[in-house]
């Protein structure tokens, strides 16, 4: 008796594909999703249903906040925005802003290896990151998913420049110092 | 009420501190800003408009002590609402540089898409420059404000930043504006703002007040608290007999000499904010240790040492715990401790209101603390 759910029998894509026949697979996938009665498929959007079981195990799902696509989205996330406060050997600290909603900050420690190698320079105190958490949809499966991104400093363009500096211009003329 | 009142706002763990001055009658001063995270309203300006104060009229100057985002943030609005305010800050000497630097910054803080310190500063130089009154620039024994009538002599005087210290502002914001030159390569350097803080030295009649930021010692007396120790002209005869202590009672800013030779601690009373964010817990044990012992009363805006993880979804808890189980939220405790002398009595001392989270630190207190 086995007790793997009927999502994981049907989309096995980790054990059985690979991105490189990610096309081949939705195809397939949606194919699948044809040939299962409708009621069958309704029921399947609220629950997973294990096969081979005697009874029926219901697992909640995350509440769904949007939809980009049927095959992949974020399910529920929380997102922030992070500054380092503090960098030891293997971790680092960090002040966090969420951006979802006006509430109270937060602190966290993190590994230095959560970070791609691409941010690693810009690890400094006082750098601001973004970080999100949550359930992403991968063609059916349900992870949990953390994401951290390190924010770039934009060059200016010359014409930036200048159009700032027009403005600094203006308010130079205008304001006086006692 | 003619009062002489010295009100500190705290807020816990980092959101911020701000100390609201009523100079006697209708005369007030307002010293830095910081917000309530969920309602982003002004705290000063929140407790300005609870004790009803004509605010367009009766505020007179607001000081903007140094650029840390929990002494800045909602200065914009409170200087917004208080049309007759001067805006003091200290500046860099070449001014203009100055106020390219804060262009070129604060597009880079609207790129970020959350506000912060030079945007902030941004906002205010344009609302002084619509009402076409000047920005006092503050220095070292300069006076921002000065009032003798109705029978109050009224002095509020800059006892920091020091000359060196602008000096080294204004090199510092030449190379940090290198890093926006398009093409540029360079290092930006950052130095602490904490050195360039104001400390501010408030008399009415014969009571003094020292308000000290977060300015911290140094090892020379050209800069910080040994700089206005060595250097500072106008440090009034009455000893002082409040004392916001600095940089929320940190061994960085604990110079003995102050604690010595400008005050009357006969009378002294003690305003502390804390700063406890789960990594960092001031004021610790010791410091309050020596502040209780140099001190007549001694208070805080509130002491909570707690942070738990928020209450979320449940399965957005499970995703935390698997991925970062040392995510906490840092607490926010409004507290705010009123220290008052009435002027139409003769030789008052501190009276004291304490509102929210705040309360008087006493020696069992300090003994419970690990």
């Amino acid at each position: 008796m086995g007790d793997s759910t009927l999502q994981n029998n049907k989309y096995s894509f980790f054990d059985k594909y690979t991105n490189d026949i990610l096309p081949t697979l939705y195809e397939d996938l949606v194919l699948e999703e044809l040939q299962q009665p409708i009621k069958e498929r309704v029921s399947l959007l609220s629950t997973f249903e294990t096969r081979d079981c005697d009874r029926s195990e219901k697992i909640e799902l995350p509440l769904i906040k949007s939809s980009k696509s049927n095959l992949n989205y974020i399910c529920n996330s929380l997102n922030w925005i992070g500054t380092v406060a503090e960098i030891k050997d293997e971790t680092f600290t960090a002040v966090l802003i969420n951006t979802d909603e006006n509430t109270t900050h937060e602190i966290a420690e993190f590994e230095k290896k959560e970070i791609s190698n691409c941010d690693l320079h810009l690890l400094k105190v006082g750098a601001v990151f973004y970080w999100s958490i949550g359930y992403a949809n991968y063609y059916g499966q349900i992870m949990k998913q953390s994401f951290i991104r390190f924010k770039r400093s934009i060059n200016l363009s010359n014409n930036e420049f200048e159009s700032i500096m027009d403005e600094v211009d203006k308010l130079k003329e205008g304001i006086m110092w006692e | 009420m003619n009062l002489f009142r010295v009100s500190l706002i705290g807020t816990g763990g980092g959101y911020g501190e701000s100390v609201v001055v009523q100079l006697g009658l209708n005369n007030w001063i307002v010293v830095d800003s910081c917000i309530d995270p969920v309602t982003k309203e002004s705290l000063p300006l929140e407790y300005l408009k609870s004790l009803g104060v004509q605010i367009e009229t009766d505020v007179k100057l607001i000081v903007c002590s140094h650029w840390h985002n929990d002494h800045i943030l909602g200065i914009d609005k409170l200087l917004e609402e208080c049309k007759s305010a001067t805006f003091a800050f200290a500046v860099a000497s070449d001014k203009n540089k100055f106020l390219e630097f804060i262009g070129l910054d604060s597009r880079n803080d609207k790129l970020l898409s959350h506000t912060s310190s030079t945007d902030i500063m941004s906002k205010c130089l344009s609302i002084v420059n619509q009402r076409k009154i000047p920005v006092k620039t503050i220095l070292q024994d300069r006076v921002l404000y000065s009032r003798s009538d109705e029978g109050v002599d009224i002095r509020v005087t800059a006892l920091s930043p020091s000359d060196a210290v602008i000096s080294d502002f204004g090199t510092e914001i030449s190379e940090l504006m290198r890093s926006y030159v398009p093409c540029s390569n360079r290092k930006i350097i950052v130095r602490s703002p904490n050195e360039k803080c104001v400390v501010l030295q408030v008399s009415v009649n014969e009571y003094t007040a020292i308000l000290g930021g977060d300015l911290e010692t140094s090892t020379d007396n050209k800069r910080g608290w040994l700089c206005i120790l060595d250097n500072c002209n106008c440090i009034s005869k009455n000893k002082a007999s409040l004392y916001k202590i600095p940089h929320h009672g940190s061994e960085n800013a604990y110079e003995k000499r102050v604690w010595d030779e400008m005050f009357d601690h006969d009378l002294l009373v003690g305003q502390l904010s804390p700063f406890i964010n789960g990594k960092v817990c001031l004021p610790t044990k010791d410091m309050l240790d020596i502040f209780i012992k140099n001190v007549n009363h001694l208070y805080i805006t509130s002491f909570d040492i707690l942070n738990k993880p928020k209450k979320r979804d449940n399965s957005l808890q499970k995703a935390i715990r698997a991925f970062n189980p040392t995510l906490k939220e840092i607490p926010f405790r409004k507290g705010i401790i009123e220290n008052y002398i009435d002027l139409d009595i003769e030789k008052c001392t501190w009276k004291t209101n304490l509102h929210g989270k705040a309360f008087e630190i006493d020696n069992e207190f300090i003994s419970a603390m690990r």
